[in-house]
């Protein structure tokens, strides 16, 4: 029994010791695991300073990205503005045939910088997440007009067809990015140019009425052309930065690889998809669908039509096209692709409206063609390429006979179908051969430090006929504004001694000091063309914005709307 | 060597041989911890031995025998306490573990322990050869673990052994061979 107690009694103080050990060990363990906690905590605060350490590198590197693409955008487009606007000047003056040539071809040249620098800039906007989208109301179909004007000479030059229908039920004004848009089609349709020989290039803009409604206007566009195609292996990769779809495409067809990644981008922006289907030796199809905020309100199918138009083309992509147009305002058509005994047929009908849409070359051939001039019912409707208009002009001038450059528009031809005889000079013509105009008292303010570009803006507001005084900074501006009122200032941006932001807020403080009732326009001419740049502009007092390098024609546009509104008021 | 390895053979002693017994061989034995043993301490092997060596004397039972039995229980232990280990496994596969596996996970939570080496080799699917390698005296240890292994799966496998070395229990090969089940 005593043998059996000492026994337990032993074993209970084991077991007290070994329980005393475990409390030990365990204190030892929580100690372990604070200072293991403590030092964990610190090597958290250590590694969080390092991330807002790089996050704030990250920041200013991404800021230094902006300021460069900035800069980089201002020393690229300020030569070149200098550089197209001279150029521009001597194309007006007496040039012999060699000068002419040259002329046209360093313009051309300089164009494509133009285009290729463009690309370089908004592909590394895109890169550094600063590609700007500015959306307001615009006129659709003016818009996809336009820029097919801009793109007929080169097709025309290649005696491609260029082949447009824009579907009646778009409407006329959506919102949306216009300059972005016609952006990615340039891009689109410059590209289908380039890369097809012979043939013709089907631009078909169409509403989608099953998922338009009155909130969103869906359109899909699709530009489709007869070109050398792409091979299948390499489809996927044609929408990558940089890539052609061969390397010798590249030397042989130009360009920088960057325009289809960019417009994919824009796109995509849109909340659409770019699509594009091809066949080697055939040609090649690009296709997006994107919604503009803009309702669509369905219409009516339009009225059938008394006239009856006469379609002559011996292309058949030429007489679809049409057709198409035509019929989609109502109107009945017989197509033709020869002359062969139209006359006879046209002459035969009874129809008191009776029109004919016809290539000037294919009327020329018509045997008794004088018939059909005499033929008080018919109205005739010639096209030309538009190389071919201005000497056409002069042959037609005198007759009923119509006389209209491709590629067809529809509001065009609507309008020549329903009015019949328009007097050419009413006709308006995309790229204006003379300029006009003789304001009267109208005296500008060029503040421009670049001696090029004073020489150009100089150039073109005497063309305009203003008069103009010229200060080589802001400081000059607003000392020369003391003494003198001008009609309208041409301000640059950015000048050494006064910035054309300081110089504009002192000129709006010298007004508001004087009681100047109207205030004197200011328009900011800068090679920046970011939106940041175009909202500081109007926040410091400016009226508008031309973005380096302008056309002749955005200029003198600035100028008619600014000073007509002088001469409103005043 | 780990503490749980104490406490369990002294629990065993203690049922196989009565608690007299396991207070007698910790009398016998000379102990630095004085046979106050905690699962989460650690302390000299030779302890062990000394242990094993005077229950050896006391139950006229070999020293091998002992270590042995004491293998196949510390597995039966093992595969209650951290059974997770086990499921959805067979021997060969806790035995591939051991090293790569277990005795990793033990190290994270013991870093300082001083664990035996297996490693394997298998050329065909049904014969695995395992080499125990360890600086203590413990093959018979790990020949009771591999034997309660394939106990505890219900497999069929013949274990042959081969002392390795000096042949004094710190390097031993084990070759299991799986044996087709009569019907």
């Amino acid at each position: 029994m005593d043998e059996d107690k000492e026994l337990l009694i032993r074993k209970l103080e084991r077991e007290i010791k070994a329980r005393n050990e475990a409390e030990q060990l365990l204190e030892e363990k929580s100690l372990e695991l604070y200072l293991l906690n403590k030092s964990l905590e610190e090597k958290i605060n250590i590694r969080t300073s390092e991330l807002i350490a790089a996050r704030d590198q990250a920041i200013k590197a991404n800021e230094s990205k902006g300021h460069f693409l900035a800069n980089m955008s201002h020393e690229i487009r300020t030569p070149l503005h200098g550089m197209l606007g001279l150029l521009n000047l001597m194309s007006k003056t007496q040039l012999n045939e060699i000068q002419e040539e040259y002329t046209k071809t360093i313009t051309h040249s300089g164009r494509m910088l133009l285009t290729i620098i463009n690309e370089i800039l908004d592909f590394s906007k895109i890169d550094a997440g600063k590609f700007e989208f500015e959306y307001r109301d615009f006129d659709f179909r003016t818009c996809i007009e336009n820029l097919i004007d801009v793109l007929s000479y080169d097709a025309y030059a290649k005696n491609l067809e260029l082949l447009l229908y824009v579907d009646p039920r778009i409407p006329e004004i959506l919102h949306s990015d216009e300059s972005r848009l016609r952006q990615v089609l340039l891009n689109l349709i410059g590209n289908a140019i380039k890369f097809t020989p012979t043939g013709n290039i089907n631009i078909n803009i169409t509403l989608d009425d099953s998922q338009s409604d009155h909130k969103q206007t869906y359109i899909f566009f699709s530009i489709k052309d007869t070109g050398i195609g792409i091979p299948e292996d390499k489809i996927k990769k044609i929408l990558l930065p940089f890539s052609q779809a061969d390397t010798s495409d590249l030397r042989r067809y130009g360009g920088t690889g960057l325009g289809l990644t960019i417009s994919k981008h824009i796109i995509e922006q849109f909340s659409g998809e770019i699509k594009v289907n091809s066949i080697e030796a055939k040609g090649t199809e690009f296709q997006f669908k994107i919604p503009f905020n803009t309702p669509y309100l369905s219409k009516d199918e339009p009225s059938i039509k008394d006239d009856l138009i006469y379609i002559t083309s011996q292309k058949k992509s030429v007489r679809d096209n049409l057709e198409t147009i035509v019929s989609s305002w109502g109107y009945r058509f017989e197509s033709y692709k020869n002359t062969e005994s139209i006359e006879k047929k046209i002459l035969n009908t009874s129809k008191l409206n009776k029109h004919l849409i016809c290539d000037w070359e294919l009327f020329e051939s018509i045997n008794n063609s004088q018939s059909l001039i005499s033929d008080k019912n018919l109205n005739i409707i010639l096209s030309c390429a538009p190389a071919d208009k201005a000497q056409l002009k002069k042959k037609y001038s005198k007759s009923k006979i119509n006389l209209i450059a491709k590629p067809f528009k529809q509001g065009q031809i609507l309008t020549l179908i329903e009015n019949k005889k328009i007097e050419q000079n009413k006709l308006k013509d995309s790229f204006p051969t003379q300029i006009n105009r003789k304001p009267a008292q109208s005296h500008i303010l060029i503040v421009e430090d670049n001696q090029i570009n004073q020489t150009v803006a100089a150039a073109l507001i005497s063309q305009f006929g203003y008069s103009f005084d010229i200060a080589n900074n802001g400081l000059e501006a607003v000392n020369m504004f003391k003494e003198k009122s001008y009609t309208l200032i041409l301000m640059d941006c950015q000048m050494p001694t006064m910035d054309g932001y300081t110089a504009t807020k002192e000129i709006r403080m010298i007004e508001s000091n004087l009681n100047i009732k109207t205030a004197t326009p200011i328009i900011a001419m800068t090679a920046n063309a970011f939106r940041k740049t175009k909202e500081k502009c109007f926040e410091c007092g400016m009226n508008s914005f031309l973005s380096k390098p302008f056309s002749p024609s955005e200029l003198e546009e600035v100028l008619i709307n600014h000073t007509k509104q002088i001469q409103k008021t005043g | 060597m780990k503490g749980i390895v104490f406490t369990e053979f002294m629990n065993l002693v203690e049922s196989k041989f009565g608690l007299k017994t396991a207070d007698e061989i910790i009398t016998q034995s000379d102990l630095e911890s004085k046979g106050a043993y905690t699962s989460v301490g650690t302390y000299d092997y030779k302890e062990m031995l000394s242990l094993v060596s005077n229950l050896s004397s006391k139950t006229k039972l070999a020293k091998s025998i002992l270590i042995k039995t004491f293998g196949e229980h510390l597995l039966n232990f093992f595969s209650i306490r951290y059974s997770n280990f086990f499921e959805n496994k067979n021997t060969f596969e806790i035995l591939k573990t051991l090293d790569n596996h277990i005795h990793v996970e033990v190290k994270k939570l013991y870093p300082k322990a001083d664990l035996p080496k297996f490693s394997y080799e298998q050329n065909s699917e049904d014969v695995l050869t395992v080499i125990y390698k360890s600086n203590k005296p413990f093959a018979d240890l790990a020949e009771g673990l591999i034997s309660a292994c394939v106990k505890h799966f219900n497999e069929n496998i013949h274990i042959s052994t081969e002392d390795l070395g000096n042949c004094d229990g710190t390097n031993r090969k084990f070759i299991l061979t799986k044996v087709e089940k009569n019907g």
